[in-house]
């Protein structure tokens, strides 16, 4: 064990708080500093650097480790930042955005499946910061009560309305100044349409809202047709 | 009189304003209160003092349950964030809790009552007997598989030591049943084999294979692992049965309509398909038409061939004994009604059941009689055989692929299998199929087996096919 952790080195701090390690088996992977030691959330590996545990990154898992890799210029998530997570499925990528934020931050994550939500109140049991909300992400007034305003949305639903999605969540919570980071899946918008048609389009709608698009970025190639779309909300 | 008609609901109470935005009351709530968002009996009463219902002014709130609760008791009522009152009053509540002590007493309380209500939602959603029979139907199918897994291994393995009894017998029940109760082939007596209900002729040579068999002389305990797993596949079709019979019970309580007009078991799997009986309920019938059949129809959006007709709805007569000109009118027609019987089953209406059955059956017939040949001009679509395609992977077969218009096999275990993610699957079902299509209209390429293809269809079904 001490062999093995001893060749586990941090290359690089990507973002604030958001690492690149390699491991002992030479894959280089981004990483979280484990908010809850000991603990993991989906089966990630975790490695043990200088006394701080960290949890290795799965960028097919996850479209925001993999938006990492893929070099997005700006992290919106930081330390304290209150994050409005939609589409937060088994919790997987919100376990890393509630390690980033810290005890001073906040994550608001939005999920609809009752299925999948079960294991994100599990995975909140553990993480205080982490509020799972069981609410419709196309209704915000299904949760507007339970939700102040946020420094960012993570939007990740995979509907064919995503974009009007997201854009309504930013109307109603997202700060202004506030950054949003946004999967857009182009097989649920149209199953049959040429993808780079879809997210011209997908973008052309979020500025017509008022919104500035920053950087489009594909996943390749740990997602096909996926675009992920960093932006913000102007200020007045 | 000041008209109070905006309500804005937060975590810490409901703050009541005229149409300026002025406060008029605040109607606190504690860490204590589990209904946060409904009101009172006292506060009802002070809100029609303040404003009467039969002023039918709308009022505007934030939140859902008070908006349902406005209407129940004689309001107008809408929910509306953007509206500027309820806004400012969002603003002014997170201005004040937007630091320090403040934030954390905001926080500690929407964590508290998201949590609360998350879990409730989750629970009233696994209390729901049709998400049981969801899980029932997916462990049918994954018992089939097994079974039929196990079958073929039985019969390779037994065959070693008798290789003549797996021609003979093709029945797969009976074949797993002789192995575990017989086993040696000296055990094969008349008196024992004719209790499987052969003919005596039959009977007679079984036994003969028995003793002349080519199969080598083994002692029982080298056969005795053969028969364990005997065993084991005859338990597995008892607990399928089981299961099965379960179904169609809970199938009659939760859908009892829907099983009317499809039978128990279509009906369990359209229900599965859509993943609940409300969500059935809330498809249009072109959707339940195809349900089962996403995978044609996708590859049918994607290479502008003609989409398919039916998905599970296929494996009724009406449909799969009809003529195949016919079918496509039949799934329509049947699709529709389903889709009647499904609502009346969800929004619990009364059983209505046997009028809808009847009405399907009048409009088959009719369909039947009006369409007695083929309309001029086409010709039956050809089902190529199972295993020989696979459009999406392989290479085209005999022809362009864009003239495979009829290389569909729309039922059973074709459609997709959009278990991942709920949210994939809700909307991949909200896609419409374009009628009529487009193109595919050439001629079509690859070999045709008219007289096989029907066959091929059934057996592949997804109900259990796996016992004679």
């Amino acid at each position: 064990m001490t062999m093995s952790s001893s060749k586990n080195t941090i290359e690089a701090e990507i973002h604030p708080r958001i690492f690149k390690i390699r491991s002992a088996d030479n894959i280089e992977r981004p990483a979280t500093i484990n908010s809850v030691p000991g603990r993991k959330v989906y089966g990630e590996r975790l490695v043990t650097i200088n006394n701080v545990e960290y949890r290795l990154w799965d960028p097919k898992r996850s479209k925001l480790a993999a938006v990492i890799l893929n070099g997005i210029p700006s992290m919106p998530i930081k330390e304290g930042a209150k994050v409005l997570y939609l589409g937060a499925s088994t919790g997987t990528t919100p376990s890393h955005v509630a390690d980033i934020v810290g005890d001073n931050g906040v994550v608001y994550a939005v999920e609809f499946a009752p299925r999948v939500a079960r294991n994100l109140i599990a995975i909140a049991n553990d993480n205080e910061n982490l509020h799972p909300i069981v609410g419709d992400a196309r209704k915000p007034q299904d949760y507007e009560p339970y939700v102040t305003d946020v420094d960012v949305i993570y939007c990740d639903v995979a509907q064919p309305n995503q974009t009007e999605i997201l854009a309504d969540n930013a109307d109603a919570f997202l700060k202004e100044g506030g950054s949003f980071l946004f999967a857009i899946k182009a097989r649920s918008i149209d199953s049959a349409k040429d993808p780079e048609e879809i997210f011209a389009i997908q973008v052309a709608s979020l500025e017509k809202r008022g919104y500035e698009v920053k950087d489009v970025r594909s996943l390749m190639p740990y997602d096909k047709d996926h675009a992920f779309v960093l932006g913000k909300k102007p200020e007045k | 009189m000041v008209l109070v008609t905006r309500l804005y609901a937060s975590v810490f109470g409901i703050q009541v304003m005229d149409s300026k935005g002025m406060v008029q009351a605040y109607w606190e709530r504690t860490a204590e209160d589990k209904d946060v968002f409904i009101l009172t009996e006292s506060e009802i009463q002070q809100l029609k003092e303040n404003l009467p219902t039969a002023l039918e002014e709308t009022v505007f709130t934030n939140v859902d349950p008070l908006k349902e609760q406005l209407i129940s008791i004689g309001y107008k009522a809408k929910v509306k964030l953007n509206d500027r009152v309820l806004r400012s009053a969002r603003d002014a509540l997170v201005e004040n809790h937007s630091s320090g002590e403040a934030l954390a007493q905001l926080l500690n309380r929407q964590r508290q009552l998201s949590v609360a209500r998350s879990r409730q939602r989750i629970s009233e959603s696994s209390e729901r007997v049709d998400k049981m029979v969801v899980q029932a139907i997916h462990s049918i199918d994954d018992m089939d598989k097994t079974i039929n897994l196990f079958i073929s291994r039985l019969r390779e393995w037994y065959s070693n030591y008798f290789p003549e009894l797996n021609a003979i017998i093709t029945n797969h029940n009976t074949y797993a049943r002789i192995v575990q109760d017989l086993g040696e082939r000296s055990r094969f007596t008349n008196e024992a084999v004719n209790r499987y209900g052969f003919t005596e002729e039959k009977t007679a040579v079984i036994v003969e294979l028995a003793e002349t068999s080519m199969g080598p002389s083994l002692s029982a305990s080298d056969i005795e692992t053969a028969r364990a797993l005997a065993s084991r596949i005859i338990e597995l079709n008892t607990s399928r049965q089981e299961t099965e019979d379960w179904i169609c019970q809970r199938v009659l309580q939760i859908a009892p309509n829907v099983a009317e007009i499809t039978g128990h078991l279509i009906a369990a799997r359209l229900i599965a398909l859509a993943g609940g009986i409300s969500e059935l309920a809330k498809f249009p019938s072109s959707t339940v038409q195809l349900l089962g059949a996403e995978r044609a129809l996708f590859r049918a959006l994607k290479s502008g061939n003609k989409p398919p007709k039916h998905g599970i709805i296929y494996q009724m007569p009406e449909l799969h004994a009809s003529p195949w000109w016919t079918r496509g009118k039949i799934a329509r027609a049947i699709a529709g009604k389903v889709s009647i019987a499904a609502r009346v089953d969800a929004f619990d209406g009364e059983f209505m059941g046997d009028k809808l059955r009847t009405d399907v059956e009048n409009r088959v017939q009719r369909i039947l009689r009006t369409h007695p040949a083929p309309p001029p001009g086409k010709t039956e679509p050809v089902y190529p055989a199972w295993d020989e395609k696979r459009p999406s992977r392989g290479r085209p077969r005999g022809g362009p692929r864009s003239g495979g218009g009829g290389s569909r096999r729309p039922h059973g275990k074709s459609g997709g299998k959009p278990r991942g993610k709920q949210r994939d699957r809700r909307d991949d079902r909200s896609r419409r199929p374009r009628s009529g299509g487009g193109g595919g209209g050439g001629p079509r390429g690859g070999q045709r087996r008219p007289s096989s293809s029907k066959k091929r269809g059934q057996d592949k079904k997804g109900s259990g096919k796996v016992w004679k």
